[in-house]
Parts: structure tokens; C-alpha cells; sequence
């Protein structure tokens, strides 16, 4: 396969969305999922925001806290609600969300692991099928990144931007990476660059953001440093702000910048492709992107946004 | 399936079948965050361990909690192994086996309570306890107070609560496949 | 008691480990003449067959061995010893589609005696047949114009045969003329690729035996071993014999293109000569990206530019062809976290042969490519796509990058001294006396590093290598001024291509499969073509042209026999033709004539795929040793014996291709269900719809046609195959058959790994979809 081949093999538009909410994501950044509304909403995409929905756990089994028998069987039910209810795209704001569900999707297809959670769904009244595909979030805006362009209220032609891709979208369903090679994706840089953004590469661009599960819990140097070097590489050229796909690298960067401001001795806030998105599609900057809960201030991007 | 011998049905997350058949390229430490922190974690010397058939006896060293899970490994190997899966799969034997460390018995007693009645694993609840890097980052006291401004729950990560039909069914689902709540769902 | 012969060879326990032979022996012995060996195929063995056929008067023989495609023509030499027709032989594969692929005895067993009972069943309707001798054409064909085409090329024109070689290049020469030195194992010092290859290209010029055609390809290939038509498409070079080398056209040229020849390190015209040295030494227009403005006309004092040539077609016979399709780089950009293509700095090993190259960009100058600065830290990553199992990686070793690293690392030692150079390797594989080579560069100063780069970064300008030197257990940054990618080497877009057309099997890497890994490295699996250098798999100069002068031994000993004995297996006319001259138009290869009203098939043309015998309407034509009789008691016999409750799936596999690529999967051991029964035919064009109900009627589960590749099936193209089988599977739908129990596989089968998939996949499918039908059970005739 050639090298487009294999980058435009995925890129089609799902219909129907099941909105999957991250638990990370409601907790600390509430703009995400609400930016990524507005932008459904704005472009009248059908979708179904199931409240019935819950956790993935996916945070919990990393930290080798949950059961993966119980993981695999409440997201068997979370599937479950999406092909029931006729909404079979699920998108996930969250990559370790949509890692652990394609996991879990796969694990599914084994007919005996099927046997033993539909024997625990039936409890509840369920039963698995299949039938259900997952998706980033993130991915959807790369599919409609044109018809998003066209309906924008502002550029980014005034920012230079540096983009996170989540270590759980690119390293683990590494073949499945849609913009690029996993080892290079470039899937939120063709986003910005749709809205006339300038990118700034830097050499640390597959380096972990430092979150870490465990360690960001525990006292110990990963988080810390692995967020260092991080942020030290993409500041190096002073981008006006840092677009990621996860809540969880977005709460590293975002908080260690603030944690480490007068080491590193440049600053830039860091966004959602989500919350960008949505604020260029003219969303209200504290009710809808929530641009408050970032700890580095966000005015100076919303400054530079040039009205179209 | 509630008894833990199940959980042999459930040997999956990331797993990939070729690990005995590592190279021992070192591919995967020298792109590993942790290795570059810590001297005593290695990917490939992980490796090495399965390869001369201790990967039962991982679960008991306490370098496996030092991996940040961030699948470079996983990407990066040359022979489709997994490292990271098979961290993963140390720390659920040492969860359940008593050997992980002290701090995240308690830090999961507030997850998976979190998730048995919110259905949500991570909330800000959460940060109540003590969470090592994680409190010192985040000021819950503004965290709290801008969540009250846009009129989110307190306790809940939702914005729109799990209702408690569905609330029932997680338990339920938790319960049979955990223990967790077992006298909880009686009552 | 018959008398027919039935041997059973134990093959030194690799069929009798799995298959009772004792008990085969037991059961036939009261039906046949039996005898047991441990080697059938050994002369006492041999000796023990042609005692029996005398002693007991046999009058057809049935071994139970190897494949036919091993010992077919041994055994029917032990037939034709003792004066028995050798077509009154029957062979049952009980090795490669039994022994090998079946794990449990008591399946293994019984499907062995299913297949010798089968055998039998056909032996009662074997014909006796004698075999004819056709000329061969006294002239070979050799594709591609790199060291190992070359070699052959010259191998076969001194003596004496009339060659062609084919080169897609408007030059000869390949990538030796890229690598610029060569290493050799006996010395350690590089040498100069022209310097033997110039008076190479020069004598293929040159030679009165030698047809060189450059920027030319086939197109097509058809007939057997001895005699072969290929079709030969030239592009027009639009610059004639006129032409002096000047050079003026290029400068006057206003298009640029990247170099191939110089790995795209530099641009060159559009109206170029590829090299100082290329043969022809003329210039050429590159026609895909030409203008055609003219300017090269009226600059051209010779008159030799012809703008608007036009493409020709040149057809050539042949007795043999061989293959020299040479290879391709692995593409590193598809490992973007190396840098390649990303950052300016980053090359590869061929690269920096074009930048050492006293012809290449820098004039033989280490200069690196973003300021045209000498470096002075180079550091060498090798395995990049090579032993690689992540998305279009290569899964093997491509066996030549550590010697091209070393070699490198030993020339700059020598020629810019104080050059600090790392390899960052593996495993280092310097196989036999190359071992000297890496000695000699250790000795140089030269710094090994045990561990395989993960990342190439650029921070400041400078570049940074990620690596665990695993001997230390210690993660790395290495900075470097250049890094230098040892890129694997796979099958050439052109190899595979042509192997497809040609019909050659190709191994799961898709390199051109040798017949036999260790006894014919340098035939295919079609007789009369054989293979050289890296087409055939990875390797160095030094053994591409060693299995040059094999693969041209073989075409010469082929060429040299002045004619071929050829197989009786033509159709044939029965005595109840109207002559209608139906079959006529169905065959392809206009092989039969209507004279006086009636059929005849010149057996010479007759390529034996079978299509003209159900086309004709009053079932006039036959086909030698796989008669409508002998087709039907295979059905039978591979379905005698099925009792209630077991599966049996048939499936129809070309002699040929699909035959061969089962015959690969019992040799790599892989294991299928016992239920499938394998029956070769000629051509899957041979089937005709009753064939298939035949087999439903006597209790078959499922049918599986497996069709190799298009050559065999009476000169029709692959388009008219497949029309062919979709009328066959149409005409089996109507007959009332379950449509999912029929499976038609008319792909090229590119390796035995598909095919090995496919019968798995069917098997399956057929037991999914399978209730037991007592109707079923009934019809059998057990």
C-alpha cells in the first residue's frame, strides 16, 4: 500500500455519532465535550448524547485497578446502548477512551469472551451484537476540517501552533492512525491548517505528555520530567498555543507549564482541537470552550484570532 | 464469574503473541519516557524476563508501576511485541495479589467507588485523597469554584448525572464481575 | 485379485509417522499386489517397484509417496524399464497433502487410504500414452539489464545462443552503477563499481549473440519451456544513432527531474544520458516529462532527436527466459520517526554511495546535504525496514546492509580521516570471510553499537539519535552531523509484476520462488525460466553473479538438448465428431482445424487446458491422462468410503500453480483439515458443471476451484478465464446447488501461505454453514 493509501484509507465521515463522554475531560476541562457540541450542533451532525453512558474505566485499568472483566463487560453495555440505539459511530473525546473500546470491540468479536459477558449483560437486560465502530473525536473534525473552514467566524492566521497527538489515538491502534504515519501523525496540524494556522514542529513530538496513570498519582519523577522535556522542546520556538485530543495530556501540559512557568520562561495555553475549533466557529469562550479551567491564560490566542 | 479464576478468560487488553520472539533491539527503552527517568526501569530487560519465563514472577517487582503506559514500546517494536500490555498485566496480578503499592489501594478504593456510584472512574471526588504529583498540580479550591460558576455537580464528573436505571445496571455489571458491592446491592 | 501394483513409502517416517502404512498394507493387500519401502525413490527401492511389475506381471502401478512434482518421473521410469506404458502409473500424494499437513494419525491414516483408493479408481481408466520430441527454439530471453542480467547474458551469448536482453532503463547496468564501490571478501579495500562493470556493459553492446533493447518491458509471455512468444513493448528512445554525445540538447533543456541514477541526490534534464558510461552511449528523452519545446532540436548539430517517435512492439521466440528483475529501497520515509525526508541530514546508504561517487552530486566530496558542510560525526542505523514487522516493513533480513555500512564506514575512515563514524546495529551479519570486513573496521576506530535507533530528532541544527546501547543497558542521545539509513532491499515493483504474468510462483516475501531452496537455486517453478540475483531474494554482487552463470547454465542445457520431449497430454478426437468446428473458436491457441468435416488437434499447439472439450455438443473430444473417465473416478474414489457425519470438500486445483502452491504448504507443514481432498487438473477450465455435480451427488460438502494462473488455460487471457468460471458457477447454481458450497477462487495465487488461507477458510465456512442432511448421507455411495 502507498504511503496516501494508507493515510486516506480511513478518512470517511461516520453518520449517527454516540457522543462518549471522558471522565478526565468533565472533571477538569468541561470545554471539551461542550465545544465538541457546539460543533456538531453548528453543523447539524446527528448524534446521540446518552447520559446512560458510563465510564470506560480505561484510567482505572491502566493503573491496574479494574478488573478487566469488568472493563471489557461495562463497555460491552456501553456498546450496547450505542448499537441499540441506532447511533453505532461511537466518538470519544478521550484517546484512552477510544483505545480501550476498540480493544474492548475486538476482544468482543471472540465468541467465548461474547458468551461470558452476555451472561452477565443478561442480568441487565442486554445482549451484545456488535455492529459498532469508534472513533476520535478528533477524527471527525479532520473528516469535515473543510466544511468547519467554511463556516469559521475567525482565523488562526495570527498563531503558531503546536500540536499533541494522544500516545493512546497514535501508539496503540498504531495502523488505524488517520493524518499521517502514527510515528508522525499530523492529524490536528491538517486541522489548524485549515483554519490558516502556522505549525510549529518540534523534536520531542511523539514524547509521552507525562500524565503517566500511576505516576502523575504518586510522588515520583516521571511526570515531572517526561512534562519538562516535553514542554521544553515544543516552546522552543515560542508557538501561541499547544492543541492536543486528550484531556489528560492537556492537563499535564497545561499545569506544568503553570507549575514550572519561571523555569521554562515562556508560556503558551493549551487547547483542545475541540475548544479551538469551536471558538473559530464563533462559541461562547467561557460558557461553551470553557477557555477558564486552563491554568495558562488563554487570552493572548483569544487576541490574535482574526475575524473573517 | 464473579470469582477471580475468570479472569483467565479475560488475558486481552493490547496483548500481542509475540513476545518470546523479541529481538532485544532495544527499540523500545531507548524511546521509553520511564527508562530515561528511571534507571532500574528497561522495556527490553522486561522483555528478557518473559523471554526466560519469569513474566509470573513480574508482579512482585516495583519497577512495573514506574511505566507511564504510553505504548511507544508497542509502536515502536519491530516484532509487534507489547511491552506496556504486559506491564499492565503485572500490575492487575499485583493489584489483586496484594503487592502494589500502598497509595494506589487507596487511590482505587475512591476510583471504583467513584465508579460504583457515579459511574464514573475519574471525578473531582477523586482529589480528595492524596494523588502524590496530581495534588500539588491542580487547585481544587479554583477548580471547584469555576466547576460551581458554569453550574456543574460537585461530585461528578457528568454534567448530566447517569440516571439511576443505568446507575443499577453498572452496579450490577460491577458487582457480578468484581465482588465490589456485593452486600451494597443486596441491600 | 487385480493385477495392479500398489507401493507404499514410508519416506524415512516422514509419511509413516503419521500414516499406518501397515495397515494400508493390510487393507489393499486384499484387493492389490503390495510392497512397503522406506525409500520408494531410492535405487533399491526403485529396483524393489520394477521386480514386482515383473514378477507379478503388474499392469498399472500406484505409488503412495511424495508429490508427483518430486519423483513423478522416476516412477515412471521404473514403469518404462520394465516395459510397462509409464502413463500406467498412478501417484497418491500421501506426503505433501497428507503426512505433513494432517497431525492426527487415525485422519491421516484414513485419508491416505482414500487417496491410494482413489488412485486406483483412476488407474482402471489409465491410457497408455508416448511422449513426442518438439525442437526448442535455439535463443534465450534475459529481463533486466542490472550485474546479474548482464552476467547471464554474456553467460549465455558465448555460447553461441542468439540472446535478448530486456532492460526498462534507457541504460544497462542497474544499481551496480549507483553503488559506486564494492566490497569484496577477500580484500579490504572498496573497488570501483564501473571499473568492472564498464567492460561489461561494453561487451553486451558489442556482442553479435546479444539484442539489447533498453527502455523496453514485456508485456507478454506465452507458451511452454523450448518455446516461448514474448511480446517485447519499446518506448521510443526519441534520439537516434546519430547522436555523438555532445550534450548540447541537455543544456538547452528546460525541464529538470529528479536523478534516478543518482538516487535523486540530483536533478538532471529531461533529454539526458544517465551516466558517463551508460550503454547505449546516446542520449534519450525522458517522454514523461518532455514538453516537447523543441529547444534540443534545433540545438542537436547531428539531427538525431526524433520528438515524435512513436513506442513500438518487438516480438521475440525463445527457448528459455531468464529473470534479473533486480530490487527496490525500502521507502524510510514510511518510518517517519527516522527523519528521512523530514529532516535534510537524514540519507540513505545509497544516497551517500552517490555523495562518495566521484560522479555523484558532490564530485566524490563527503559534503552533507542542508550547507554542503563536511560532517564529522556520521552515525549508521541499521535494519531500517529490514527485520520489521510494523506496517509495510520487511519481515526478513535483507542480508547485504552490514557489509554496505562497513564498506562505507571503511572508505570514509580512509578518505576523511578523523570522521567519527557509529553503526548502530542489530546484529551484525557478516556471514564466512566477511567476518575480516568487520574486523578490518573495527580496527579503523569505527564504534559498534548494540541496539537498534528508535528516534532521529534535530535540535538546534544538530541531529540527535535515540538508542539503548543494550550491552550497557544504556539509553542514549547520540548527536551527529549526518545519519546515514541502511535501507532494506524488497522484490522490484517489475519482479512481482512480471512473475504474475508470467505465472511464476513468488515466496511469502514475493521474491521469484526457486524450484528447490538447496538443489535448483536458480530455476523457477516453470520449466525453462529461470532466476538471478536479487529477484530472486537479497544479496550481494558477488552471488548474484554466481546464480547469473547458474540460471544461464540451466537455460543452456535446456536450449542445448535441440528439442524436448513433451507430454502426450493433448486433447483428442473421439470418432463421433460432426465436425461442427464449435471447438474451434473456443480454442485459443489454434491448435485445432476442421479437416474433412471432421476435428483434428495438432498436439504440438495443444496446450492440454482442456476448455474445448464440454464446449463441444456431442462430447466428440477428449483429453489425454485426464479423460472425462479418469476425471470422473478421481470424484469417485475421493469420495468413496465418506461415512455419516463426515465432511469431505473437494478441491480442483490446476496442475500447475495451484498444485504446486499445495504441494509448499505440506512442505512448510502447515496443517488443514483431513476433509479436504485435493484433485489436480490440467486447467480449472477443464471443469465442467456435471464434474461439479458429480461430486455433490457422491456426497461432496463443499468444491473448491483454485485456479494457479491463466498460461496453462488454453491461451485465454485472465479476463476470459474468469467469464468462463462465472458461467460455470452460474450453470452449477442452476442445477440446484448451494451456491455456498461452491468456491471459486480465480485470483493468482500469488504463494502457498494464500492458498493455505483460503482452504482454511472454506473448510470452515463449509462446516458453519453444514447441518448434518441424512438426504447427504443417503446419496453417498459408501
Amino acid at each position: 500500500m502507498t504511503l496516501e493509501a494508507l493515510i486516506s484509507s480511513r478518512a470517511k465521515l461516520p453518520e449517527r455519532l454516540y457522543l462518549f463522554k471522558s471522565c478526565v475531560a468533565g472533571t477538569f476541562y468541561p470545554g471539551i465535550e461542550r465545544s465538541f457540541r457546539f460543533i456538531l450542533n453548528s453543523l447539524n451532525v446527528d448524534y446521540f448524547d446518552d447520559p446512560s453512558q458510563s465510564s470506560c474505566t480505561g484510567f482505572g485499568v491502566h493503573c491496574g485497578m479494574v478488573p478487566p472483566q469488568t472493563n471489557l463487560t461495562l463497555n460491552a453495555r456501553n456498546l450496547t446502548l450505542a448499537s441499540e440505539s441506532g447511533y453505532t459511530n461511537v466518538v470519544c473525546t478521550c484517546p484512552t477512551s477510544y483505545a480501550n473500546l476498540k480493544e474492548c470491540v475486538n476482544e468482543l468479536s471472540d465468541t467465548s469472551s461474547r458468551a461470558a459477558v452476555n451472561d452477565v449483560l443478561k442480568q441487565v437486560g442486554l445482549e451484545y451484537n456488535g455492529g459498532v465502530t469508534v472513533y476520535h473525536a478528533a477524527e471527525v473534525l479532520y473528516v469535515i476540517k473543510d466544511s468547519l473552514a467554511e463556516r469559521a467566524k475567525s482565523s488562526l492566521s495570527q498563531l503558531k501552533i503546536a500540536t499533541h497527538h494522544g500516545c493512546h489515538y497514535t501508539k496503540v491502534f498504531y495502523d488505524q492512525v488517520i493524518g499521517g504515519l502514527w510515528e508522525y501523525p499530523h492529524l490536528l496540524d491538517d486541522i489548524c491548517t485549515t483554519f490558516s494556522a502556522t505549525l510549529v514542529d518540534y523534536s520531542e513530538r511523539s514524547l509521552c505528555c507525562g500524565m503517566g496513570f500511576t505516576n502523575l498519582m504518586s510522588t515520583n519523577d516521571y511526570s515531572a520530567v517526561t512534562s519538562l522535556r516535553k514542554l521544553e522542546s515544543i516552546l522552543a520556538d515560542k508557538p501561541d498555543v499547544i492543541v492536543t485530543m486528550c484531556a489528560g495530556c492537556q492537563l499535564a501540559l497545561d499545569r506544568f507549564q503553570k507549575k514550572y512557568e519561571r523555569r521554562l520562561g515562556y508560556t503558551a495555553p493549551v487547547l483542545n482541537v475541540s475548544q479551538l475549533v469551536a471558538i473559530l466557529l464563533g462559541a461562547d469562550k467561557t460558557k461553551d470552550a470553557c477557555l477558564q479551567f486552563g491554568t495558562i491564560n488563554t487570552g493572548s490566542i483569544v487576541n490574535k484570532l482574526e475575524a473573517l | 464469574m464473579a470469582n477471580s479464576d475468570s479472569s483467565n478468560n479475560f488475558d486481552y487488553l493490547y496483548k500481542k503473541e509475540n513476545k518470546v520472539r523479541c529481538l532485544q533491539c532495544g527499540r523500545c527503552a531507548a524511546g521509553c519516557p520511564a527508562a530515561h527517568v528511571f534507571s532500574e526501569y528497561n522495556p527490553r530487560e522486561v522483555m528478557r524476563r518473559v523471554q526466560d519465563g519469569e513474566e509470573h514472577e513480574l508482579h512482585k517487582d516495583p519497577i512495573i508501576w514506574l511505566c507511564g503506559q504510553c505504548y511507544t514500546c508497542n509502536s515502536r517494536c519491530p516484532r509487534n511485541n507489547n511491552p506496556a500490555s504486559i506491564i499492565l498485566q503485572a500490575r492487575e496480578r499485583a493489584y489483586k495479589q496484594g503487592h502494589a503499592p500502598a497509595e494506589i489501594y487507596q487511590q482505587s478504593a475512591a476510583l471504583l467507588e467513584s465508579l460504583f456510584l457515579n459511574g464514573v472512574t475519574v471525578s473531582p471526588v477523586l482529589l480528595k485523597e492524596k494523588l502524590g504529583v496530581l495534588s500539588e498540580l491542580v487547585d481544587v479550591e479554583r477548580l471547584t469554584k469555576l466547576r460551581a460558576e458554569l453550574g456543574l455537580p460537585e461530585h461528578n464528573s457528568r454534567e448530566v448525572p447517569i440516571p439511576a436505571k443505568a446507575i443499577k445496571q453498572i452496579r450490577t455489571i460491577i458487582t457480578s464481575t468484581s465482588g465490589q458491592g456485593e452486600r451494597a446491592n443486596d441491600a | 485379485m487385480s493385477r495392479f501394483g500398489v507401493f507404499l513409502c514410508r519416506c524415512d517416517g516422514n509419511i509413516s509417522n503419521t500414516v499406518n502404512i501397515d495397515r494400508l498394507e493390510k487393507h489393499f493387500s486384499q484387493t492389490c499386489v503390495v510392497e512397503t519401502d522406506q525409500h520408494l525413490c531410492s535405487l533399491q527401492g526403485q529396483q524393489k517397484i520394477k521386480n514386482s511389475i515383473r514378477k507379478h506381471d503388474l499392469q498399472g502401478v500406484v505409488v503412495a509417496a511424495c508429490s508427483p512434482n518430486n519423483h513423478g518421473k522416476t516412477f515412471r521410469k521404473c514403469l518404462s524399464d520394465t516395459g510397462l506404458n509409464p502413463y500406467l502409473l498412478e501417484l497418491a500424494n500421501v506426503r505433501e497433502q497428507c503426512s505433513w499437513v494432517t497431525k492426527d494419525q487415525k485422519s491421516a491414516t484414513r485419508k491416505a487410504r482414500d487417496l491410494v483408493n482413489a488412485s486406483i479408481q483412476r488407474l482402471q481408466h489409465a491410457e497408455p500414452l508416448s511422449e513426442f520430441l518438439v525442437g526448442v527454439t535455439n535463443a534465450a530471453l534475459v529481463i533486466g539489464g542490472g550485474i546479474a542480467g548482464i552476467t547471464a547474458a554474456l553467460s549465455l551469448a558465448e555460447n553461441g545462443i542468439k540472446t535478448y536482453l530486456v532492460e526498462r532503463q534507457p541504460s544497462i547496468g542497474g544499481n551496480t552503477v549507483r553503488i559506486g564501490k564494492v566490497f569484496s571478501p577477500h580484500k579490504m579495500v572498496e573497488e570501483c563499481a564501473m571499473c568492472s562493470l564498464s567492460p561489461l556493459m561494453n561487451d553486451v553492446y558489442e556482442h553479435p549473440n546479444i539484442t539489447l533493447l533498453t527502455n523496453a518491458e514485456v508485456t507478454s509471455v506465452i507458451g511452454t519451456a523450448g518455446r516461448f512468444s514474448v511480446d517485447i513493448k519499446i518506448k521510443p528512445r526519441s534520439v537516434n544513432e546519430r547522436c555523438t554525445s555532445c550534450g548540447e540538447c541537455a543544456t538547452v533543456c528546460p525541464i529538470e527531474v529528479a536523478d534516478w541514477w543518482n538516487a535523486n541526490t540530483r536533478n538532471r534534464k529531461a533529454i539526458y544520458k544517465p551516466f558517463p558510461q551508460a550503454v547505449p552511449d546516446r542520449y534519450v528523452i525522458d517522454i514523461e516529462n518532455c514538453v516537447k519545446c523543441g529547444k534540443c532540436s534545433k540545438a542537436c548539430k547531428s539531427k538525431a532527436i526524433e520528438l515524435e517517435a512513436e513506442p513500438s512492439l518487438q516480438k521475440v521466440k525463445v527457448g528459455a527466459i531468464v529473470l534479473a528483475t533486480g530490487h527496490e529501497e525500502f521507502d524510510p520515509s514510511l518510518r517517519p520517526e527516522l527523519g528521512y525526508a523530514r529532516l535534510d541530514n537524514v540519507i540513505t546508504q545509497l544516497e551517500l554511495a552517490r555523495i562518495i561517487g566521484v560522479n555523484g552530486p558532490t564530485n566524490g566530496e563527503l559534503l552533507r546535504p542542508s550547507d554542503g558542510a563536511k560532517p564529522s560525526k556520521i552515525i549508521m542505523i541499521q535494519c531500517v525496514g529490514s527485520r520489521d514487522e510494523k506496517p509495510n516493513g520487511l519481515h526478513y533480513c535483507s542480508s547485504v546492509c552490514c557489509m554496505v555500512a562497513l564498506k562505507h564506514a571503511n572508505y570514509i575512515s580512509d578518505y576523511s580521516p578523523g570522521t567519527q563514524i557509529s553503526v548502530l546495529y542489530t546484529d551484525i551479519r557478516t556471514p564466512g570471510i566477511y567476518e575480516n570486513y568487520y574486523r578490518h573496521v573495527q580496527d579503523k576506530g569505527v564504534r559498534f553499537i548494540r541496539g537498534r535507533a528508535s528516534e532521529v530528532k534535530q535540535k538546534a541544527g544538530k541531529l540527535y539519535v535515540s538508542v539503548e546501547d543494550t550491552l550497557r543497558s544504556k539509553c542514549v542521545e547520540l548527536d551527529a552531523d549526518l545519519v546515514v539509513l541502511s535501507t532494506g532491499m524488497l522484490p522490484s515493483k517489475g519482479t512481482v509484476e512480471l512473475a504474475q504474468k508470467l505465472g511464476i510462483e513468488l515466496s511469502e516475501e514475493l521474491f521469484v520462488k526457486e524450484k528447490h531452496p538447496k538443489l535448483e537455486g536458480a530455476s523457477t517453478s516453470i520449466k525453462g525460466i529461470y532466476v538471478c540475483g536479487t529477484a530472486q531474494g537479497p544479496k550481494d554482487i558477488t552471488y548474484s553473479v554466481l546464480q547469473a552463470d547458474a540460471a544461464s547454465l540451466e537455460a543452456l542445457s535446456l536450449i542445448g538438448q535441440g528439442s524436448l520431449s513433451i507430454e502426450p497430454l493433448s486433447a483428442f478426437v473421439k470418432d463421433s465428431c460432426n465436425g461442427c468446428g464449435i471447438c474451434v473458436r473456443h480454442c485459443r491457441n489454434n491448435a485445432i482445424k476442421i479437416v474433412d468435416r471432421a476435428a483434428t488437434i495438432d498436439p504440438m499447439l495443444c496446450t492440454g487446458g482442456g476448455a474445448c472439450i464440454h464446449a463441444c455438443p456431442t462430447g466428440a473430444l477428449d483429453l489425454h491422462n485426464s479423460t472425462e473417465a479418469q476425471l470422473e473416478a478421481s470424484i469417485r474414489g475421493m469420495l468413496a468410503g465418506k461415512v455419516n457425519g463426515e465432511i469431505r470438500n473437494i478441491a480442483f486445483l490446476d496442475s500447475k500453480i495451484g498444485y504446486a502452491a499445495a504441494d509448499n504448504i505440506g512442505a512448510s507443514k502447515l496443517q488443514y483439515p483431513s476433509s479436504v481432498r485435493i484433485i489436480s487438473v490440467p486447467s480449472v477450465l477443464r471443469l465442467a458443471p456435471r464434474h461439479i455435480d458429480l461430486a455433490f451427488k457422491l456426497g461432496a460438502d463443499g468444491v473448491f476451484i483454485g485456479q494457479g494462473f491463466e498460461a496453462e488455460s488454453c491461451g485465454e487471457n485472465f479476463e476470459s478465464v474468469e467469464s468462463k468460471l462465472n458461467n460455470l458457477s452460474a450453470s452449477v447454481a442452476q442445477l440446484g446447488i448451494d451456491p455456498a458450497r461452491l468456491k471459486i477462487y480465480r485470483v493468482y495465487i500469488p504463494h502457498f501461505v494464500g492458498l493455505h488461507k483460503r482452504l482454511m477458510q472454506f473448510d470452515k465456512g463449509i462446516r458453519q454453514n453444514d447441518e448434518p442432511s441424512d438426504e447427504l448421507a443417503l446419496r453417498s455411495e459408501t
